[in-house]
Order: structure tokens, then C-alpha cells, then sequence
């Protein structure tokens, strides 16, 4: 990355930032989680993502979208994690990028202009990354238990993974079309909405460019589920200090004491190595090294550890007012905690990152 | 990606460089020196002894005191040859340094002596004709160094110095020592303190060793007895020790470059070690909770390399302060603890013993000796050079602004 791309970076998550503090902030966040029977989709910050390009960042130019890199992507993905902003875009960002990355060029004329211009909700299954049980029946019919999905209810555009031997493919449904069934379930983060979707039948279309592009999927999602979290987890510090500065016990500043001040300098360390880490594995994603899924393991463990000590730690030292409902620190804690399984927990990362030292240590 | 290297060599000049030091050093580093475990199954003043007339060897080929100047005997080089230089030094397992205060009295000679101190004391600093201690902290003043008690009066043309130092590595093998002492007891204290250059040999010293936990000699305490040192071998002016101190931030920055490759090599005796010994009858490498652990660990130093990497593009570009520093160092420290811990959990019951256990697989000695003194040695780095408390501290209080207590 250049200087100068950097400082348009800066820029961009900057703006980004500011629009959505005055156009949702954390209260309008609150009021989204408690209409839990909601569509979960502030129409004002779907529209910003459409009109200033965030939807399209990977999307090429030709299809609509800008044509950016994925640091690009995960500056923009920071700054929407950092409003712990309600609404299917990052499940639309991740649609596009499977199809960017899996689909044929003709495939993706057809629908990635759509989707940079926020004219359609997309988004994917499988991101827990448990082997699911989908299967391409004769005509490409696909039937199987796609599990809970992001906003499915309102996408129209479904990506599923569909098992072919030992490999897995990546396929398009017709979210609204015949054979698909979507039952809405509640989430305790009420920043999102999910439903259990099933197909029976259901047309599907297979993404003919690059049949393993799965493997490559999953890392770019990791990369941008991490990018929210590293989101939350600084704004969450940046709260924490702001609070713990002017909150006064025993005459002073509980911040001047050393329990306080140490575990907010540990979630300090922490999100400045997840933010190299992840910085680092776009960029390595980005020109296919040879260890970019290694690359993408480390920044995904970290954003992980760090987005849950980050909102923890949030919770913990607004003492007893962290644990109230109206408190946005909730909201950034279970937010963290939900993604904190998708795309690979940690515990899935660290096994793919030993068994690459240990195949690589002779 | 070179996963082993923090400094970026794809430019031809550092390359270079890297692949002649890599030649010289294969080409000279002893094959009997090479096993792991060599430097911890031998004693100590055999160690020392070796590794003095190596460094002998080696500033006499032109590889030492790579970023220091040509006319006061170093080669002349670049901050990032010398990042390179370190990084070939460990992954090569090189000796350890028999003058480890290179890095911190090289520099502040370079930065603050006179030009006769310069040309006196760094060419027998690099080739370790002479080697040197740090005399800082004092049995009442440890992390909170600037409230030492170790006096200096001047008295015609010298200072008179009486008090004691503590925690003074090799002091006793020593030949000289840079000293922090107090030359003024009004204002604030860290105001009034003075780095003086001390021949060990002066009346009045009396330098001892105190082992380490490890069984090893290094620390020393040194008590001073009017002891009296010509005023001219003051460092940087009289009062303005703390400055000095102070100025060595970005030097120590590029030193530490070294240490990732030194960690990266303890990783890979870990990799290797988990490969050898067994658990329940299998090899440790199969435990899934065994294979977290290690992950973490590997999660862990991959960060760090990233972190170096930035590190050095940042002294490349020619950076000044490093806000960083105090994450950079607390980091380091945990993660080489945290490595220590995984080597006894994948040792188990014979993480202590000097042999491997036969029951526990098919084990290298010499690697079991290495990594169980990596384990121990660990335990000092989140004490040495500000404990992993004061950088919390610092970090605290300068980065995210906390109020002081």
C-alpha cells in the first residue's frame, strides 16, 4: 500500500465514521435491538453503504463497485464495526466477494451491479464453517439444512456451499424463489437479524470461474468478519478509557489505579497486534502468497481474543452501569462474541496455524 | 515470504550483505557449536572464554559493529544491515554476545562522547578486548531507577564515588563499567544524575557474583568505596545522565530486531521438541489441547514478525520516537513466557530432568537442556530493563492517557 492510498484510507474510514455517528449512533443501534420482530435494516445506513461505494469496495469497476483491495475493504468493515452497525452488508459484502471470487465473468455482470448498488440483500451460508450437508441433486435442484443465515429473510441472493466428493463448491439460490424455506430465529445480538433456512429442490446455479474458490472464500471471510470485530474492540476501548478518565472513587479517577489502567493496556497491545495482523493478511490475501491462509488464521485468532477482551473489558470497568440494558456495552460484547465463531473461531485457526508449523519444522 | 525474516531483503544491496554474512558465518561457526543445547552443557567461564575469542575472530573479518562508524572502528553500514546482521546471528545460533552492553554503551558513546571517548572505547568495545557492565540499578532502586542513592562529589579534577550497584551483569570479568550516580541532590531527582566511565580496575571496587535462578553466573553486585574516577570520564555531561538514557530509544529499537530471529529459533526447537516427545503413549504433536497450545504460541510470534517488519520499514523511512516501544517490549516478554510454558506442558513430568526420559520418547538432550534453560531464562524478561508492570504503566498512562496514580 502506498503512502498516499494510506491517507485516503485514513480519510475514508474517517467520513465513514462521522456519517454513521450522526445518522445512527449507539442510541438508534439500541432501538434496532430491541424491535427485535424488526427487519434489522436501518434504511439510512443501507443507502450510505450503496451511494458512497462501501457495498461495492471489492466489487471491480466494470461490475459497478470500486475496485479496491481488501485493506480497503477491511478499513471500511472497521469503521461500520465501530457503530456496531445493524444491517445485511456485510452479509451483502460477503455474497459479492464469493461471487467475485468463485463466479464466471458473465455471472458476475449479472449480479454484481445490482448488489454494488444496493438494489439487492445477498448474503451466505456455512459461515461457521461446519460441514454442511447440502447436496446438487439431478438439474442442479439443492436440498439440505443451510442453517442459520445471516438476514436471510430478507436476501435475494443466497450463497451455499455444496459438497462434490471431497471438495466443495460454491452455489447461487433464488432466496426467494421455489424450494427454499426461511424461518426467522432470534438472536441475543440484537444487532443483526438470521433465520434457519432449508432447501428442498432449490434451483441453483454453480459458480463456474474457479471451482475451489471456497478455500480462498473462506479466508477473505475471515478477513472481513475480523475487520468488524477489530471495529468493535477499538471503539470499545476508546469508550472504556473516555469513561474510566472522568468516573471518580476514593477521590480519584478509577483509571489512575493500576487494576484498571494494566487490563486496559493489555486490550491496548492486543488490538494494535489484531490490527497489524489483519492489515498484514488482507495484503497477503490480496497477492495470493504462498502462507496467506496462515496470514488470514493469526489475524482471525487474534481479532477473536482481542474483540472479546476489548467488550469485556468494557463491561467490566463501567461497573454495575456496563451491565444495563440502555448501556451500549452489551450490545459491543455480544456482537464480538457472535462473530467470534464465524468464519473460525480460534481454536479452528490455531489448529490450521500448528499444523503449519509442524508440516513446515523439519 | 520468508517466514524466518523480519527485514524485507528483496532490494539486491541488503541481500547482498545477508548472503555473505550467512557464507562467513557458515563457513566459521564450529560444526561442534551447532547442536542445541552446546552453550547450556558447559560451564560458565568456558563459555565466556570461547565466546570472547570468537568475537575476536569475527570483528577481525569485518562483521561486528556493522552500523557503526569506519573511522572508530565499525564497518559502516546501515541500520538495516545491522537488522540483518542480528537476524543472521540467530538464525545461524551464533554465540551469544560475550559483551552484551554493546547495544547500550556503543550508542551512547557514539551519541554523547567526546571525540577522544569515541576514539578511546568503541573499538575495543566491538572486538570485546574490553568488556563492559551496566552500572543502574542499586538495591533501593529498581524500576524506579532515578531515585538511586550512589554518589559522585567532584574533588579537584575527578569524582569521588561511593555507594552500590546491583543486578550488574559479568561485572567481575568486566573491564569497564558506565555508571548512573548522583552528582546533585536538590531539584528533581532524575535532574541530577551523571553516567561516568569506570576502569574496574580502580581502587575501591569490589564486584562479586550472585547466581541466577538458572544456576548460571551473570548477575553481580559492586560496591564502591571511594572510588575515584578523572572528571573527564563523564558521559554527556555532568547532570544529564537521564538524557543520555533516554536517547537510546530508537537505538534499542533496532536491536530488538534480532531478538525476534532469536525467539523464531526457540520456536522451531519447540516445533521440533513436540515432534520428539511422547504423551500418553503418542506423540505430543497429535494432543489437540497440546496443538492449541503450540498455535497460540505460533499465533503469537507471527504477530510479532509483522510487528518487526513494520518495525523496520519504519527505521528504513527513518523514524524518530517510537511510540511502540513499551508494547514492543511487554509483547516480546510474554510471548517467550508463554513458549517456555508450552515447552513444560509438552515435557510433562520430564520438562526438569537433565536426560530424557526413555518412557517419554525418543528425546534429544541437548535440545531438552536448551529448551528447559529458555524456560527459566524467561522468567527474567518481564523483570530486566522495566518490568512488564511499568510498561503497562507507560503504555497506560502515555498511550491511552490514564491519569497517574
Amino acid at each position: 500500500m502506498t503512502a498516499a492510498n494510506a491517507e485516503e484510507r485514513v480519510l475514508a474510514e474517517d467520513t465513514a465514521r462521522r456519517w454513521l455517528e450522526q445518522h445512527c449512533d449507539l442510541k438508534a443501534v439500541l432501538a434496532v435491538a430491541e424491535d427485535a420482530n424488526g427487519a434489522g435494516h436501518p434504511a439510512q445506513v443501507w443507502r450510505a453503504a450503496a451511494d458512497m461505494g462501501w457495498l461495492g469496495t471489492l466489487i471491480p469497476e466494470k461490475y459497478g463497485g470500486l475496485g479496491l483491495s481488501l485493506a480497503d475493504a477491511v478499513t471500511v468493515l472497521r469503521a461500520l464495526g465501530s457503530g456496531v452497525m445493524p444491517g445485511p452488508y456485510l452479509a451483502t459484502m460477503l455474497a459479492a466477494e464469493a461471487i467475485r471470487l468463485g463466479g464466471t465473468a458473465a455471472q458476475q455482470a449479472r449480479l454484481l451491479p445490482d448488489i454494488a448498488a444496493g438494489r439487492v440483500v445477498a448474503t451466505v451460508a456455512g459461515a461457521r464453517l461446519d460441514e454442511l450437508d447440502i447436496t446438487a441433486g439431478s438439474g442442479g435442484k439443492l436440498s439440505g439444512a443451510c442453517g442459520a443465515v445471516a438476514y436471510a429473510s430478507l436476501a435475494q441472493i443466497l450463497v451455499v456451499p455444496v459438497r462434490n466428493g471431497a471438495a466443495t463448491n460454491l452455489w447461487l439460490v433464488d432466496a426467494k424463489g421455489p424450494g427454499v424455506t426461511v424461518a426467522p430465529c432470534q438472536s441475543v445480538d440484537g444487532t443483526w437479524r438470521v433465520g434457519f433456512v432449508t432447501l428442498h429442490g432449490a434451483p441453483g446455479e454453480r459458480l463456474e470461474g474457479d471451482p475451489d474458490a471456497w478455500w480462498r472464500f473462506i479466508r477473505h471471510g475471515a478477513v472481513l468478519t475480523a475487520a468488524d470485530q477489530l471495529g468493535l474492540a477499538g471503539r470499545a476501548l476508546d469508550i472504556t478509557v473516555d469513561y474510566v478518565k472522568l468516573r471518580e472513587q476514593f477521590g480519584r479517577p478509577v483509571g489512575a489505579n493500576q487494576g484498571v489502567k494494566h487490563p486496559l493496556a493489555e486490550v491496548y497491545v492486543a488490538i494494535t497486534m489484531a490490527r497489524k495482523g489483519l492489515f498484514h493478511a488482507a495484503d497477503a490475501l490480496e497477492r495470493r502468497e504462498r502462507d496467506a491462509f496462515m496470514s488470514a488464521s493469526v489475524a482471525k485468532a487474534k481479532c477473536n481474543d482481542a474483540a472479546r477482551d476489548a467488550t469485556a473489558a468494557m463491561i467490566q470497568f463501567h461497573g454495575a452501569i456496563g451491565f444495563t440494558w440502555p448501556h451500549p456495552a452489551h450490545l459491543f460484547f455480544k456482537r464480538a462474541k457472535r462473530q467470534e465463531y464465524e468464519f473460525g473461531d480460534s481454536t479452528w485457526h490455531r489448529e490450521r496455524v500448528a499444523d503449519h508449523w509442524l508440516k513446515e519444522t523439519a | 515470504m520468508n517466514i524466518a525474516t523480519t527485514v524485507d531483503t528483496s532490494a539486491a544491496e541488503g541481500q547482498a550483505f545477508r548472503l555473505e554474512f550467512r557464507a562467513w558465518l557458515e563457513a566459521n561457526i564450529p560444526h561442534e557449536w551447532r547442536p542445541a543445547g552446546f552453550w547450556h552443557m558447559m560451564d560458565d567461564q568456558g563459555a565466556i572464554a570461547l565466546r570472547r575469542e570468537w568475537e575476536r575472530k569475527k570483528y577481525d573479518a569485518g562483521w561486528a559493529g556493522i552500523d557503526f562508524p569506519v573511522e572508530y572502528g565499525g564497518r559502516g553500514g546501515t541500520p538495516l544491515q545491522r537488522a540483518i546482521y542480528e537476524e543472521e546471528m540467530a538464525l545461524a545460533n551464533a554465540p551469544e554476545t560475550a559483551n552484551p552492553q554493546i547495544p547500550i554503551i556503543g550508542p551512547s558513546l557514539l551519541l554523547f562522547g567526546e571525540e577522544w571517548q569515541k576514539k578511546r572505547f568503541i573499538k575495543p568495545l566491538l572486538r570485546s578486548d574490553e568488556l563492559w557492565c551496566q552500572g543502574f540499578s542499586e538495591p533501593n532502586a529498581g524500576s524506579d531507577l532515578a531515585s538511586l542513592r550512589t554518589k559522585a562529589e567532584l574533588q579537584g579534577d575527578h569524582f569521588v564515588i561511593n555507594g552500590q550497584k546491583i543486578w550488574t551483569s559479568f561485572a567481575p570479568i568486566c573491564d569497564w563499567m558506565f555508571l548512573l550516580a548522583r552528582t546533585t541532590s536538590t531539584g528533581k531527582k532524575h535532574q541530577g544524575l551523571t553516567l561516568f566511565l569506570i576502569d574496574m580496575k580502580t581502587p575501591g571496587i569490589d564486584a562479586r557474583f550472585i547466581k541466577h535462578m538458572t544456576g548460571r553466573l551473570d548477575f553481580a553486585e559492586v560496591f564502591l568505596d571511594d572510588v575515584k574516577v578523572p572528571a573527564e570520564n563523564v558521559l554527556g555531561g555532568v547532570d544529564q545522565g537521564w538524557k543520555v538514557i533516554n536517547g537510546l530509544l530508537r537505538e534499542e529499537r533496532v536491536a530488538r530486531i534480532g531478538q525476534y530471529a532469536f525467539y523464531r529459533r526457540h520456536l522451531e526447537l519447540l516445533v521440533r521438541f513436540a515432534k520428539q516427545a511422547k504423551r500418553n503413549g503418542r506423540p505430543a504433536a497429535e494432543d489437540p489441547v497440546l496443538r492449541q497450545k503450540l498455535g497460540q504460541v505460533c499465533v503469537d510470534m507471527e504477530l510479532l514478525r509483522i510487528h518487526s517488519l513494520e518495525t523496520m520499514a519504519a527505521i528504513a523511512n527513518g523514524a524518530g520516537q517510537d511510540q511502540d516501544a513499551p508494547l514492543t517490549k511487554y509483547s516480546y516478554g510474554e510471548t517467550h513466557q508463554d513458549m517456555g510454558e508450552v515447552f513444560t506442558d509438552l515435557a510433562g513430568a520430564m520438562w526438569h530432568l537433565h536426560e530424557g526420559d526413555p518412557t517419554q520418547g525418543d528425546v534429544d538432550q541437548g535440545l531438552l537442556r536448551e529448551l528447559q534453560f529458555i524456560f527459566m531464562r524467561t522468567r527474567a524478561e518481564t523483570i530486566s530493563g522495566g518490568t512488564a508492570q511499568i510498561q503497562r504503566n507507560i503504555i497506560g498512562e502515555r498511550v491511552l492517557g490514564l491519569p497517574r496514580a
